[in-house]
């Protein structure tokens, strides 16, 4: 279970840049929640991410995983309860290593002594099937520098190693929007299998109003650093994008100007 | 034929600089100038056990102490943010003062009379020659390094070190400390530069305060020619090819200095040059690609 408790972050405080990214978050998922976010550009939800994976640590407020406050945990400790994707496919894997030895980096760790082997006959015949699973030919490339494969095997690749260590929460940051369109589907339909099949707790950004519609149990819209909307249940089964825009307008009194999410619609 | 049996004696004990240059540079991604200092230490430490008595308690104090050294580079570029090349100018400048006091502040320490390995592994070996121990001993030592090496990298530590020089990003991000990784591959690297100068320095019989000037460039000309001959893939073939690198590097500056082509004090500038040319070929050939790309369309229009 995540617990957010009034976070606010500020940048640049006291200058002309000055910029509330995050202002007074509050928000509860119990597990097995999947959760899909929306938002304009700067709305806070990447901020929102960072202060999670504690890539800075907030002004005000606590995170709390599991009842443990992580808030001012250093970013590798809280790394092992938490998987995260990013938009850039080339971020979440080691170009100059192979298939293989990207997987046992992400299996291994934290689970063996550190100068055991880290390739060990069992658990490339485990991280294969898990491969194979995904219907994208990477079982055949086990041995092959990750530098060759192609975004979309990476991005594969980089939700296998994030999963498959059983994560407390996985957040999913636009992770199939710098893929082409057939290839982010594909993606996106193997992140929806693995969190279902997995019973992950799970919050996914997203521009695509229709698919944060779709997938998951309760959608969240951000706005200046506060969550504007928090659909769930019936409600968000009748919704449709049409009515998030008037919603959305009615609330800010002015249009969404997400240009990838209109142009996605 | 004297000629290269010395270049391969001298390649293969010099092929552990070459192995540790290598994990910083390719591997961790840092050009780390702590072997300046690191390998001085190895040749000062080794140099000063062995007079007390104890050759080979030499080479491994001489490891530890490169080590050390490494993890003060490492704690610098990552626990106080100094930059990598700086963080490794300040080891490097602290080593010289460390160094002579190893060597009870004097500038060389002389080792002819003292029991080195060497003189040792003469009369125990006693009817094989003295150039065939030479060899041995530096084939048995490169060998002993290399398959310790290649161990390290496939076990799981080994690994998120590899992982951090290459995507530090994803480290990050992930359960993998990743400033502890590169203090730690730091601390191997410079181990190894440690233990080539302390075998070296038993080799040569005497310690000076000046043998680690420009040894970076030498760490770095042969892993350039290492991967010249063998290529760039994987980082078992990268540690072989640095060790046949220093073979070969050894090997192309006994011939130069044979046929009088250049006397013993040009070494350290055509060593800076066959690198900086090395290093600059990828760019160079992408230019006169360009070039020739922007003839041709100037010729179609």
């Amino acid at each position: 279970m995540l617990e957010i408790r009034d976070l606010e972050k500020t940048f640049a405080r006291g200058t002309v840049n000055e910029h509330t990214a995050l202002d007074g978050i509050d928000l509860t998922l119990p597990d097995g929640d999947f959760v899909t976010i929306l938002g304009s550009n700067g709305a806070g939800k990447s901020t929102l991410f960072n202060a999670i994976t504690g890539a800075f640590w907030p002004d005000r407020g606590a995170i709390r995983l599991d009842g443990e406050n992580i808030t001012y945990q250093p970013e590798h400790v809280r790394a092992r309860k938490i998987g995260i994707l990013f938009q850039d496919p080339m971020k979440g894997t080691a170009p100059d290593m192979t298939v293989a030895e990207n997987l046992a980096l992400a299996y291994t760790h934290g689970r063996r002594f550190p100068l055991a082997r880290a390739l060990q006959k069992k658990d490339a015949d485990f991280l294969r099937d898990r491969l194979a699973a995904f219907h994208m030919g990477l079982e055949d490339r086990m041995k092959m520098k990750v530098g060759l494969l192609s975004g979309g095997q990476r991005q594969a690749m980089t939700l296998l190693m994030a999963t498959v260590a059983e994560p407390r929460l996985l957040l999913l940051d636009e992770h199939t929007a710098a893929l082409d369109p057939a290839t982010a589907e594909k993606v996106l339909d193997i992140t929806v299998r693995t969190v279902r099949e997995r019973r992950l707790t799970t919050l996914m950004i997203t521009h695509n109003m229709q698919s944060a519609l779709a997938l998951g149990n309760r959608t969240l819209m951000m706005e200046r650093g506060k969550i504007i909307l928090d659909l769930a249940g019936e409600e968000r089964d009748r919704l449709r994008v049409e009515d998030l825009l008037r919603m959305y307008s009615g609330r800010q009194g002015r249009q969404l100007d997400n240009d990838r999410m209109l142009l996605g619609k | 034929m004297t000629l290269l049996v010395g270049s391969l004696q001298l390649g293969l004990m010099y092929g552990l600089l070459a192995m540790g240059v290598f994990i910083s540079f390719r591997i961790l991604n840092t050009p780390d100038l702590t072997a300046e200092g690191s390998f001085t230490l190895g040749v000062a430490v080794s140099a000063t056990v062995t007079v007390a008595g104890a050759p080979y308690l030499g080479l491994l104090a001489a490891f530890l102490c490169g080590m050390a050294a490494g993890a003060l580079t490492g704690l610098l570029q990552t626990k106080v943010g100094i930059h990598p090349i700086l963080a490794g100018i300040l080891t490097m400048s602290g080593l010289y003062t460390v160094n002579l006091a190893v060597m009870g502040a004097s500038s060389n320490v002389s080792l002819i009379g003292k029991e080195t390995l060497f003189q040792r592994l003469f009369t125990q070996l006693a009817p094989m020659p003295k150039d065939s121990v030479r060899l041995l001993v530096g084939a048995v030592l490169a060998a002993l390094a290399l398959l310790a090496l290649v161990w390290f990298f496939r076990t799981h530590v080994g690994l998120c070190v590899r992982a951090t020089g290459n995507n530090e990003a994803m480290v990050r991000s992930s359960s993998i400390n990743a400033s502890a990784m590169k203090i730690l591959g730091l601390a191997v690297s410079n181990g190894c530069i440690a233990l080539s100068g302390a075998i070296v320095a038993q080799y040569q019989g005497y310690a000076d305060i000046s043998s680690g000037i420009g040894i970076l460039v030498v760490g770095l000309a042969s892993v350039i020619i290492g991967e010249a001959i063998f290529g760039r893939r994987s980082v078992t073939l990268g540690l072989i090819s640095a060790i046949a690198g220093s073979v070969g590097y050894r090997l192309i500056i006994s011939l130069a200095l044979s046929t009088n082509l250049f006397p013993t004090y040009f070494l350290k500038l055509i060593s800076a040059v066959i690198v900086a040319v090395a290093l600059s070929l990828p760019t160079i050939r992408a230019g006169l690609l360009r070039r020739r790309i922007r003839r041709e369309g100037k010729k179609l229009a």
